[in-house]
């Protein structure tokens, strides 16, 4: 049934604007997955936070998976030697100026790091979209000039962030140059872009800058600028440990 | 009719029935004594709770809009910057005595390892303001003063017996920029402090409450002092048109909550047993001045015929009132006065933990307001009262035809 | 100069079914001098023709004049100035102040009147004429019936009135003070040409009297000038 509905899409759409044939949600997941989620990997990036003030902090940060994660602030001064931990569901963070550490849980997650737009789940997980969505390709639209496959994602898990999803994918690099997450009340949380496409080993293509805007926030973005980025590195196990958080 | 003759007429006429002018002005004398009593109590207690409230406060407050929009959140982002610069030319006003900037913010506060969850506002101000307006070295239970050394904190009974800390112990405080971020700061505790409004605070000098909140040079209110709380209205006009102030909120303190709430309430208790007390009495007069009236109707008669005009007689009438009260009033000024200066000398002693325990400044002993214009507001109402309540009575002689001089007689 | 003229003067109290026309369309006049008695039964309307004369009601048809003065359009303050400065009034239970000695209450009269200055000595003055003097001191209720009366009798006088009403003034007096007030009276017209018009149905008082107006369910049955019987 659903290949006979593909194809008179197909026979109509072509008939009407000569496209190609439309892919199916679950291979592009599937692709989207195999770029942007990773064994292991290591970056080091800007996150620009332009709200009332704008600030720039400078960020090391380890992956693991798609839940595990580790980050250290370089700069600024005041922030210098603050880390996070991620491991599955619970957070921790040491604050180096009182060398204490505390626990984030829960929907505290969800709160904007550092008073970004990027929540800390947002920024240190990476899970497949693939296991936790059921995906509908709308069609075609242009984002910026390039063209992309519109896709609706809805989740069919309640615990994750965003119950809804919208995404422009690229055609040629797959990858979400928009994606617009939103509430299970239907309301608009967060517009998400990405660009810069690199290609990296393996043929996986991974943006180089993302800009996020927290669309309940007003006047408020935050973006991530990607200096150094490596995949499948190995590192030692300590980072992921406790230890690795209060070492001085 | 002369003055003189009405005035004559007045007094005598109250004698004529001794009991009954007994026992009205026995009734103004007991409200007026009433009156005394609770607005001299009323008063002092009021009084009281704005001084000391108003020490912390300040007379005069300047923040941005902005703040004073969202102020139950205490937004950091909306602060005054180069505060230190502002205060300069804010002393310079006529009037103002002092100006010092503050900060609030909000921490969750630990003694140890980990951080808890126990919620406490930081107060960041300089020397000055804690020692001389909150009078903080005066409230110190345990431990003493800041010594001028790094590192050092002061903070509220409750919070220090919440976290069963003592004096010396190392605090750590983790609150938020004004950017959202994080932020951490850890002290070590040198002084206990007691008192309202204290209880639940910790106090930091300024330039740590700058760091923890990443406020370089700014404070979130700048509060201002003048020599008489009771002139912050004009001392507000008078800063309002500075310019540097021109787009700032600049509110006096009765400008403000809880204050203008509070000061609201007390003026609407105050009016309503003042309404109450006062109309009882004026009906009570009423009363007694409509049974004068009846049973003279022949008598008012005559003096109308005689060629007494109407507007005298709801005067003389009027004046009979007023004497009964003034008799009642004065003894009853006198009776209050006893106990409302006492009131104001001895006080009504709380006790400390009902002081601790309240969320606006109490002292453990409040004392009642008693002065020469409270005495003669009272006297005066009593008047009021009087006139208020033979009203009625009087038009109602006036209205009285000089024919009834005839008729009555039959 | 007349001193009262009352021309077509009809008076009504109450409404519906208890309607009374106490005057029909009564016209008189009173001229300077006169020592003038109104008679008749209870509610013939001699009491309401007396508060006519006297200003203290107005007529609802007809006209009223005093002292050449037409009263119809006269506000109540203005017809109670008149009254104090031209009319004196003696009252059949005497109404004087009780709380006012005999002396202050001839100097209300005065002050009434609007005349300030030397109430005291016209006063007593007035009192001696009555007979009271050195009794100016006393209450009302340290007197006798017919002093309170000769009281108010000062208290009439001592403005030197156009014209002096008096209702019913021997009416709660023995036979001995009755003709006692009524020859001071008597005097004080022959001496200073005061008008004086009563009501009264005491045969004495109608004996003195040298103008008789008799009247009946409120209309003049007549009216009869006579000398002076003493």
């Amino acid at each position: 049934m659903r290949y006979l509905t593909l194809l008179s899409l197909v026979v109509v759409s072509s008939l009407a604007f000569a496209e190609d044939a439309l892919p199916s949600a679950d291979e592009l997941l599937g692709a989207m997955d195999k770029n942007l989620t990773f064994q292991s990997r290591r970056a080091r990036m800007t996150m620009t936070v332009e709200g009332r003030r704008k600030r720039t902090y400078d960020l090391i940060s380890y992956g693991r998976g798609q839940d595990d994660s580790a980050m250290e602030y370089l700069a600024p001064a005041r922030d210098k030697g603050t880390r996070m931990l991620k491991l599955g569901g619970d957070l921790w963070l040491y604050l180096p100026g009182v060398d204490r550490v505390q626990k984030i849980s829960g929907h505290l997650l969800r709160d904007g790091m550092m008073g970004s737009d990027l929540s800390y789940e947002d920024l240190m997980s990476s899970a497949e979209l693939r296991r936790a969505y059921t995906a509908r390709v709308v069609g075609s639209d242009t984002v910026d000039g390039v063209a992309c496959w519109k896709i609706e994602m809805k989740s069919h898990d309640d615990t994750v962030s965003y119950p809804r999803r919208v995404s422009w994918v690229t055609k040629d690099t797959l990858i979400p140059a928009k994606q617009e997450l939103y509430a299970l009340s239907g309301l608009l949380l967060k517009t998400w872009t990405m660009s810069d496409v690199k290609d990296f080993p393996g043929g996986r293509k991974f943006p180089m800058k993302m800009v996020v805007v927290d669309n309940v926030k007003k006047e408020s973005s935050t973006t991530l600028e990607f200096k150094e980025l490596e995949f499948g590195h190995p590192f030692e196990q300590e980072v992921f440990a406790l230890r690795w958080l209060e070492r001085h | 009719m002369n003055v003189t003759t009405m005035l004559q007429l007045a007094s005598r006429n109250t004698l004529r029935r001794p009991a009954r002018t007994a026992f009205t002005a026995g009734m103004v004398m007991v409200s007026v004594a009433l009156l005394l009593i609770a607005i001299s109590l009323l008063g002092g207690i009021f009084g009281q709770i704005l001084k000391d409230g108003i020490a912390g406060a300040g007379d005069v407050r300047i923040a941005e809009r902005e703040f004073v929009q969202r102020e139950e959140t205490l937004p950091l982002y909306s602060n005054l910057g180069e505060v230190e610069t502002l205060a300069k030319a804010v002393e310079q006003v006529e009037g103002v005595r002092a100006a010092e900037p503050r900060i609030m913010t909000g921490v969750t506060v630990t003694v140890g390892e980990e951080f808890g969850d126990l919620f406490a506002r930081v107060i960041g101000a300089n020397e000055r303001y804690f020692v001389e307006r909150s009078h903080l070295k005066d409230k110190l239970v345990a431990g003493g003063w800041f010594t001028g050394a790094s590192g050092e904190l002061v903070a509220g009974k409750w919070v220090v017996d919440q976290l069963h800390a003592k004096v010396g112990d190392e605090l750590v405080l983790l609150g938020t920029t004004q950017d959202g971020s994080m932020s951490s700061l850890k002290g070590r505790l040198v002084g206990v402090v007691h008192g309202a409004g204290l209880e639940q605070a910790i106090m930091l000098p300024l330039e740590r409450a700058q760091y923890l909140t990443d406020l370089p040079g700014a404070a979130t209110e700048l509060l201002v002092y003048g020599d008489d709380y009771q002139q912050a209205g004009v001392l507000a006009a008078r800063l309002r048109t500075l310019p540097a102030l021109q787009p700032r909120a600049v509110q006096a303190w009765n400008e403000r909550d809880p204050w203008k709430a509070i000061t609201g309430t007390v003026q609407g208790v105050m009016g309503l047993m003042i309404f109450i007390i006062g109309l009882l009495t004026a009906l009570g007069i009423w009363n007694t001045m409509t049974m004068t009236v009846l049973e003279r109707t022949s008598e008012l008669g005559v003096l109308r015929a005689m060629g007494l005009s109407r507007p005298r007689l709801v005067v003389l009438v009027l004046l009979e009132a007023v004497a009964i009260s003034v008799a009642g009033g004065a003894v009853g000024v006198a009776l209050g006065a006893i106990p409302a200066w006492v009131l104001s000398t001895r006080g009504i002693h709380y006790g400390a933990r009902i002081a601790a325990d309240a969320t606006i400044g109490i002292s453990e002993t409040m004392y009642g307001e008693f002065d020469a214009t409270i005495v003669t507001r009272c006297f005066l109402l009593g008047v009021v009262m009087a006139v208020a309540g033979s009203l009625v009575p009087a038009l109602r002689a006036a209205s009285i035809q000089p024919v009834t001089a005839m008729r009555s007689g039959r | 100069m007349s001193i009262c003229e009352l021309k077509n003067v009809c008076r009504t109290y109450g409404s519906g079914a208890g309607k009374v026309e106490a005057l029909k369309h009564v016209s008189l006049t009173i001229e300077p001098g006169e020592f003038t008695v109104l008679c008749g039964p209870s509610g013939s309307g001699k009491t309401t023709l007396l508060n006519q004369v006297g200003l203290l009601d107005v007529p609802d048809e007809g006209t009223l004049s005093v002292d050449g003065q037409l009263v119809g359009g006269l506000s109540s303050g203005e017809l109670s100035k008149v009254r104090g400065q031209k009319i004196g009034f003696i009252f059949q239970s005497f109404n004087l102040i009780p709380v006012l000695t005999a002396v202050e209450n001839v100097e209300l009269a005065l002050q009434l009147a609007g005349r300030e200055g030397g109430e005291r000595v016209a006063a007593e003055a007035v009192l001696e004429q009555v007979g009271l003097a050195g009794l100016g001191h006393r209450r009302p209720n340290e007197l006798s019936g017919g002093q309170q009366q000769r009281v108010a009798i000062a208290r009439a006088l001592v403005k030197k009135p156009l014209l002096v009403i008096a209702d019913e003034p021997t009416a709660n007096l023995d036979s001995e003070n009755g003709e006692a007030v009524l020859s001071t009276m008597q005097r004080l017209n022959r001496e200073f040409g005061t008008t004086f018009v009563f009501s009264s149905h005491d045969a004495m008082v109608v004996a003195h009297a040298r103008r008789v107006v008799t009247l009946r369910d409120g209309a003049i049955v007549s009216d009869e000038r006579r000398a002076a019987t003493s």
